[in-house]
């Protein structure tokens, strides 16, 4: 993973990736029936449908990243090394990030389109959940003061938070019906997903999106490790 | 000694212990008590009691039993001293010590909400319906939570942290068996509907059994320090 987190290729891959859906996202016009290269013109989402270039990839970010930091735990747990550890927590903190900024695009679209910031909606409570869960994780992370310790009690608290948590996204339909666009006859992203030109952006936006978050984290981690180096060295 | 012998004597073990030190019980039933207390006063006083819905005295009920569930399983890991710990990691297999704990929490969690109901039944009136739906659901919240909170209060107990950071760590991860339970329990207030064993009922159940085995595996990796 260390030689990986350093390799350029793949992060020209997301700036390149990444200017090509955002330019591209915000030059394209939506069909008025003339257009040739154009996004599908809905009721309600009218211009908002661009959000999609951002919000959605952003989750997939941070369920990518918690995913990382899951699989480190568990890695952890087996063979500990205090740079597994370090992964982990690096992970998870980036993935907070990414959930945070996937909340925010979330709500500013949301405000346009149902009027408001916040609604009760399952899929937003299930998200405000994930985030306290993580933030949790943070809290008992910054809690131990021993090194080891530490990464013992996070590793297993993440895991045991991680199992729970997906089992609650497959409960969370169950419980009400949601706005949100795929569920209950709203305007989804699965019909988006027919129309080309959304794809034509939505999938380097996707990967983009996943390839920048794993370079602040792998920065980050890389920071942090020399952090602890320095700290080590002083005592 | 076989592993479900090592349990039976560990859990009779703890229970004797727990029934010895009348203290910690007696705080905890004194907890449920002042607490009731409390939101019975704050009802009457705004006299919204003669007329109030079943589903405040749901969710007052739940909010009881959760943080007396904090409580119990809490005070089960801070109160072992660090030489008796010691003695502890000679004698057993971290999954009979976890497992008698959860077993014990279980129980004392148990007998707690039972009693909590019964003085919510007293003080604030009885919406009951269907005491088979109610009891079941409420085994099964109050078992639930006290599985999840005896690996929680674990973790926030070896992290040296108080019983705020098992609340802190613990709450997130108990929303999802809230909302399914009080859907349960809003059932037992309705005099139509019977006992249907749909989708609620399955998944309050693997709300119990989650917790049940993520501890029996993690426990082992973090029990000694």
């Amino acid at each position: 993973m260390n030689n990986f987190l350093k390799q350029y290729w793949w992060k020209a891959l997301a700036i390149v990736l990444l200017l090509f859906a955002i330019i591209g996202g915000l030059w394209v016009p939506l069909y008025h029936g003339t257009e040739d290269l154009s996004f599908p013109n809905l009721a309600i989402l009218n211009e908002s449908i661009r959000n999609l270039l951002y919000h959605v990839p952003m989750w997939f970010a941070m369920v990518f990243l918690l995913l990382l930091s899951f699989i480190y735990s568990i890695s952890y747990l087996s063979r500990p090394t205090i740079e597994k550890d370090s992964y982990a927590a690096g992970f998870a903190e980036i993935g907070i990030l990414f959930g945070a900024l996937g909340i925010f695009t979330g709500m500013i679209w949301a405000k346009s389109t149902w009027g408001a910031f916040w609604t009760n909606d399952p899929k937003l409570n299930g998200a405000a959940i994930g985030m306290l869960i993580y933030l949790a994780y943070i809290i008992l992370r910054s809690s131990v003061d021993d090194e080891v310790k530490r990464a013992k009690l996070a590793a297993s608290y993440n895991i045991f938070a991680f199992v729970m948590y997906i089992a609650f996204i497959f409960v969370i339909p169950r419980l009400t019906d949601s706005l949100h666009p795929g569920n209950g006859g709203n305007p989804a992203f699965s019909s988006y997903d027919l129309d080309n030109t959304l794809r034509l952006f939505f999938y380097p936006a996707t990967i983009g999106w996943i390839a920048l978050s794993m370079w602040m984290a792998g920065l980050w981690i890389r920071a942090n490790n020399i952090k602890r180096k320095l700290d080590e060295n002083e005592i | 000694m076989n592993f479900v012998k090592q349990v039976w004597h560990f859990v009779l073990m703890e229970l004797r212990l727990e029934l010895r030190l009348k203290y910690a019980i007696a705080a905890l039933s004194m907890y449920v008590l002042s607490t009731v207390y409390l939101v019975y006063f704050s009802l009457e006083y705004q006299g919204v009691l003669e007329d109030m819905e079943a589903t405040i005295w749901s969710i007052f009920f739940w909010l009881i039993v959760l943080f007396t569930t904090v409580n119990v399983t809490f005070q089960s890991f801070s109160k072992i001293t660090q030489g008796r710990m010691l003695f502890y990691y000679t004698l057993v297999s971290p999954q009979v010590f976890i497992l008698s704990k959860l077993i014990v929490n279980a129980l004392i969690s148990l007998v707690l909400s039972i009693f909590t109901g019964m003085i919510f039944i007293f003080v604030l009136g009885n919406p009951i319906n269907q005491s088979f739906i109610f009891l079941l659901s409420l085994c099964l919240g109050t078992v639930g939570y006290s599985l999840l909170f005896t690996y929680i209060s674990g973790i926030a107990a070896k992290s040296g942290g108080n019983s705020a950071l098992a609340v802190v760590l613990g709450f997130p991860l108990s929303i999802p068996l809230l909302s399914i339970i009080v859907k349960l329990f809003g059932e037992s207030f309705n005099a139509q509907v019977g006992l249907n064993f749909d989708n609620n009922l399955l998944i309050a159940l693997g709300f119990n059994l989650i917790p049940l085995l993520l501890a029996l595996i993690l426990f082992p990796y973090i029990w000694r320090d």
